[in-house]
């Protein structure tokens, strides 16, 4: 009983505010101003949305945010089960070591390396500019630098390494090399650490503002132009519009999360990101 | 011979170990650790971005000496920063243990709890943190135009003054009651930046072994001491991960203005060098906290093998 109050009481505290702000969105000029409207607006409207979906040009800052989280999440799924796999399964020199600093990248808050970073890919290799380009992340994501992919690469790591090893030994005898072995025989059983992953990176990746807005600005991400979208002189207005362009963008996010939910309950359930 | 042969195949296994986190290896250096000397190395410059190039003059501990003896602005954002970071991470472990068990339980609609309380780890972030610390000022026109009628919020606020009534009645001091209402009037920043704390608690808890729960009731053991005797040793590991993974969290988490600043710094006006030195000491800030709680919880951590 107290259980079921605690939880509607929280599960409400979570819900609450984007409720608000997705009511909100279909708000009038007139409902803002008017103090007696609380939550259901007496002037029900798609203005702002209309509005905001052309400052944004969703259309187009859509597909390309698509795009490039899915993009984003595939490399980072790829190379963090890669790692983690040659972390959690060979015996070499430095294995240790090298985990700590990959540790030690997450620990790192991005602002102490956001301008040295900046500063790397204002002058990529040979004078190149990079920035306001989609390369960056591309690259970060690559090198296992990503946003929080020292979390995902930990997260694989637990999860090869609390697998039995008879199913590779098995596979070793039949002749496979350890690179089949591992597409062969280990993926296929971190399906849904996969899906997991692949859920949190592309989310993050897709709400992403940090490294959007140091490397990426003019490049039409969702994340980036959000930033257009003005209100002009009316202060409450500015608000309104600010307020459905952050439900429009991660609108889909929610819908995504909707849909592969059931992978990550799943994957909790039975993963292994155990200390 | 033979030994010959065997030892070659732990090199080849070595080998191929090494070239599944070549990426890594890659990042590291040629972009990571060269980024944490150049930060390093520009945090003792005065730094500028000139047409092509960067100009660097040495100024030795200039920067690091600014920060604390004339920029009185960071000091206080740094102070109310490393206040709210240890009431914060500590209530987000005791919540997200909490929550953890109690999603642990069999009840009906656990699954649907289970995804509400994980939507916050994908939506909570980047835009929707950013809107809603930008969007302070309309909280605070939504206060004052509720004062008026009667909203939610403003039924908030008069039951958080009955609390504080009712706590001053019980004869709490006054300091500990502020903490707590400070707390409650903060749940929502707690629920939301508990949702991995949540995950990676819960699947430590699922982790753990039926039987040995079995064996503690045959031999008699209280639910209590079922949970200090073998639930709580059985989770350490994660807790460390937790501590570890919330202390992060919380200090690069926008609440805190300090990230704002140093961005301020860095991009607005245009001191890079002065905002390296600002990020070395709040860096330095973390791992000092991070190494005396790991350090100490790591003692108390049980591992079964």
């Amino acid at each position: 009983m107290v259980r079921t109050v605690i939880l509607i009481g929280l599960c409400f505290t979570i819900l609450y505010p984007f409720l608000v702000k997705a009511i909100n969105s279909f708000k009038s000029f007139e409902d803002y101003l008017d103090p007696s409207v609380q939550y259901i607006p007496k002037y029900f409207t798609l203005d702002n949305i209309k509005t905001v979906l052309q400052q944004m040009r969703y259309k187009q800052s859509f597909f390309i945010t698509l795009g490039y989280s899915t993009l984003i999440g595939i490399i980072q799924v790829g190379i963090s089960a890669l790692v983690g796999y040659g972390f959690a399964r060979f015996k070499f020199w430095g294995n240790k070591l090298i985990f700590m600093l990959v540790i030690f990248e997450l620990l790192v808050p991005p602002q102490t390396l956001m301008i040295p970073l900046f500063t790397r890919f204002r002058f990529f290799y040979g004078g190149n500019n990079l920035i306001g380009t989609l390369w960056p992340v591309i690259i970060l994501s690559l090198t296992g630098l990503g946003i929080k992919n020292g979390l995902y690469i930990f997260m694989f790591r637990q999860f090869f390494i609390n697998m039995p090893k008879e199913l590779e030994e098995a596979a070793y005898i039949d002749g496979c090399n350890t690179f089949r072995t591992f597409y062969k025989v280990m993926l296929p059983s971190a399906v849904s650490l996969m899906v997991t992953v692949f859920l949190i990176s592309f989310a993050w990746q897709w709400t992403d503002t940090t490294y959007t807005g140091l490397f990426m600005r003019g490049t039409n991400m969702l994340a980036d132009t959000i930033k257009y979208v003005d209100g002009g002189e009316e202060e409450v207005l500015a608000i309104a519009y600010n307020n459905t362009a952050a439900v429009l963008s991660v609108l889909p996010i929610a819908l995504v999360y909707i849909i592969g939910q059931k992978f990550f309950i799943q994957s909790v359930e039975r993963s292994g990101i155990t200390g | 011979m033979k030994k010959h042969k065997r030892l070659t195949l732990v090199k080849k296994r070595g080998l191929s170990g090494y070239l599944f986190i070549l990426p890594v290896i890659i990042g590291l250096i040629f972009i990571f650790l060269p980024a944490v000397i150049e930060s390093l190395i520009y945090s003792f410059n005065d730094v500028v971005i000139e047409f092509n190039h960067i100009a660097k003059t040495y100024v030795g501990f200039q920067n690091y000496y600014d920060a604390f003896m004339s920029d009185a602005s960071f000091r206080v954002v740094l102070l109310t920063a490393a206040k709210g970071i240890f009431v914060d991470s500590a209530v987000v472990i005791l919540f997200s243990f909490f929550m953890a068990n109690v999603l642990n339980q069999k009840f009906k609609g656990r699954g649907f709890a289970r995804t509400i309380f994980f939507l916050p780890v994908v939506l909570a972030v980047g835009i929707v943190a950013d809107m809603e610390n930008a969007n302070s000022l309309y909280n605070a026109m939504d206060i004052v135009s509720e004062t008026s009628g009667t909203g939610f919020d403003q039924m908030g606020i008069g039951a958080m003054f009955s609390t504080v009534s009712l706590m001053s009645k019980l004869g709490l001091p006054g300091s500990v009651s502020k903490l707590m209402i400070g707390v409650i009037n903060n749940m929502y920043n707690v629920v939301n930046s508990s949702g991995v704390q949540i995950l990676i608690f819960l699947s430590a808890l699922q982790s753990i072994n039926p039987s040995v729960f079995e064996a503690a009731k045959v031999e008699g053991a209280t639910k209590w001491e079922e949970f200090w005797k073998i639930t709580f040793p059985m989770i350490t590991p994660s807790l460390l991960v937790c501590v570890v993974y919330t202390i992060i969290d919380t200090f690069t988490n926008p609440v805190y203005q300090v990230m704002d600043y140093i961005q301020k710094q860095a991009f607005s006006s245009g001191k890079m060098g002065y905002a390296a030195s600002l990020s070395w000491i709040y860096f330095l800030i973390v791992i000092v906290v991070l190494g005396l709680t790991a350090g100490i919880i790591s003692k108390k951590v049980t591992y079964l093998e």
